[in-house]
């Protein structure tokens, strides 16, 4: 009951909330799962390449953090092969710091400022952090490799 | 052989109704209302008979009967308030089940969400019918108005002489002006009525819906009861908007904006039953 009325309000948020460069729509009507795309930043080895997300709320939201994951594989020292994001406010506290008065919208936005801006000390992938620390050129170029082989071929 | 008693009808009217066989189960309350007609469990029961047999005027009666015998009867109210309902009564079935719907808190009786969930298509009913009501009178009135400005704009061109074009461009110009400013205003009353939004501020910040009961936190910052308290339970002891340490012990009823969410329901009948 209250996970309608919010989700409902929340499709209103994502349309004002959101930045360009991110969109998000429910995949059918029964308001749990959405698919989102977010491109690459300009400037970064992500650049023009975009990349789907996938977003899924439980029974429990807003009481838990939607569940976010890569559908696009993508080079970066917080996101997992398997598309997990390594991110504070997709955890639950005290871990995280998920809370109900975070949405859909929010949570996209913080994950497109992670792309752009990668946490290599809380890396999920310790190589990639170390190399992203050590050696940003070699990090730039694989990324950037990725990028145009997952993210770019693909909207061609 | 002993004669049979009120409780012994009552009893056997009870196994007709488990049997759904509701015309025997009326012929027992029935019986038992001729033994006893001070028990209102009995008109109770057999108004629940012609509720299964959709015979809502019996029902009204029967539930009415046991209200006058036991005021303070959930039943009567609830099973009145149903037949009223089915008979399309909405403003009057709306009544019946809200005092079922105080009495049952205040015995603590335990209906579910049955009495809220018909309570509330009755309210939606009735402000539909209101709409319908208000909507039809106000295009009367326009319809009407409109006429007799046209009517006014005629007598006072039959009254111009015939050869004196300004003076009847004159009145057509007056009447094309006021036709306009009347078809204005109407609009601006039809755009006044349709908007149906619930401002972000009396939205809780948990559920974004209107706020039921709203507390405040030491922050300041208002949520819905139910929600807070189930992040507190669920979620961690912070407020969501700030962060702040929180307990539930902290959480005050916010009373001024209590008052304001009863001011916007009045307001804005549509908000209640609806999902905007």
């Amino acid at each position: 009951m209250l996970k309608t009325s919010r989700v409902k309000h929340e499709l209103q948020l994502l349309q004002q909330l959101l930045p360009q460069d991110i969109i998000c729509k429910p995949i059918n009507d029964s308001l749990c799962e959405f698919k989102a795309s977010i491109v690459g930043p300009p400037a970064s080895p992500y650049a023009d390449g975009v990349f789907d997300i996938e977003v899924r709320l439980s029974d429990r939201y807003p009481f838990q953090p939607p569940l976010v994951k890569f559908a696009t594989p993508i080079y970066h020292p917080n996101i997992d092969q398997s598309g997990r994001i390594c991110l504070d406010q997709l955890k639950m506290p005290p871990a995280g710091c998920w809370s109900p008065s975070l949405n859909i919208a929010s949570v996209l936005i913080a994950v497109k400022q992670l792309i752009n801006e990668a946490n290599p000390d809380d890396g999920l992938m310790a190589d990639i952090s170390a190399q992203y620390k050590s050696d940003r050129t070699e990090f730039n170029a694989v990324a950037r490799q990725w990028t145009i082989k997952h993210a770019i071929a693909k909207v061609r | 052989m002993a004669t049979t008693s009120d409780e012994d009808f009552k009893r056997q009217g009870n196994m007709y109704f488990h049997n759904k066989q509701f015309p025997q189960a009326i012929e027992c309350y029935t019986n038992a209302i001729k033994k006893n007609a001070s028990v209102p469990t009995y008109y109770n029961n057999r108004a629940l008979c012609y509720l299964k047999l959709k015979k809502y005027d019996n029902v009204a009666s029967d539930s009415r009967r046991a209200i006058e015998i036991d005021a303070s009867c959930v039943k009567g109210y609830y099973f009145l308030g149903q037949a009223l309902y089915e008979q399309g009564k909405y403003d009057e079935a709306v009544n019946a089940l809200k005092k079922a719907f105080q009495l049952a808190r205040q015995q603590k009786f335990n209906v579910g969400d049955d009495i809220t969930n018909i309570l509330r298509m009755a309210k939606r009913k009735r402000w539909n019918e209101l709409e319908q009501k208000r909507i039809r009178a106000q295009s009367d009135l326009y319809a009407y108005l409109k006429k007799l400005m046209f009517d006014d704009k005629e007598r006072k061109i039959k009254n111009c002489k015939s050869d004196d074009s300004v003076a009847v461009a004159d009145v057509n110009k007056m009447y094309d002006s006021y036709s306009d400013q009347l078809e204005n205003i109407f609009r601006k009353v039809d755009e006044k009525h349709q908007k149906r939004e619930v401002p972000d501020y009396l939205c809780g910040k948990i559920s974004f819906d209107l706020m039921k009961d709203p507390v405040i936190t030491p922050s300041g910052i208002t949520y819905d009861r139910k929600d807070i308290e189930e992040h507190l339970l669920r979620v961690g002891h912070f407020d969501p908007v700030t962060r702040s340490e929180l307990v539930p012990s902290q959480l005050i009823s916010n009373l001024s904006m209590k008052d304001v969410l009863e001011a916007f329901i009045t307001e804005n009948p549509w908000v209640e039953g609806s999902d905007w």
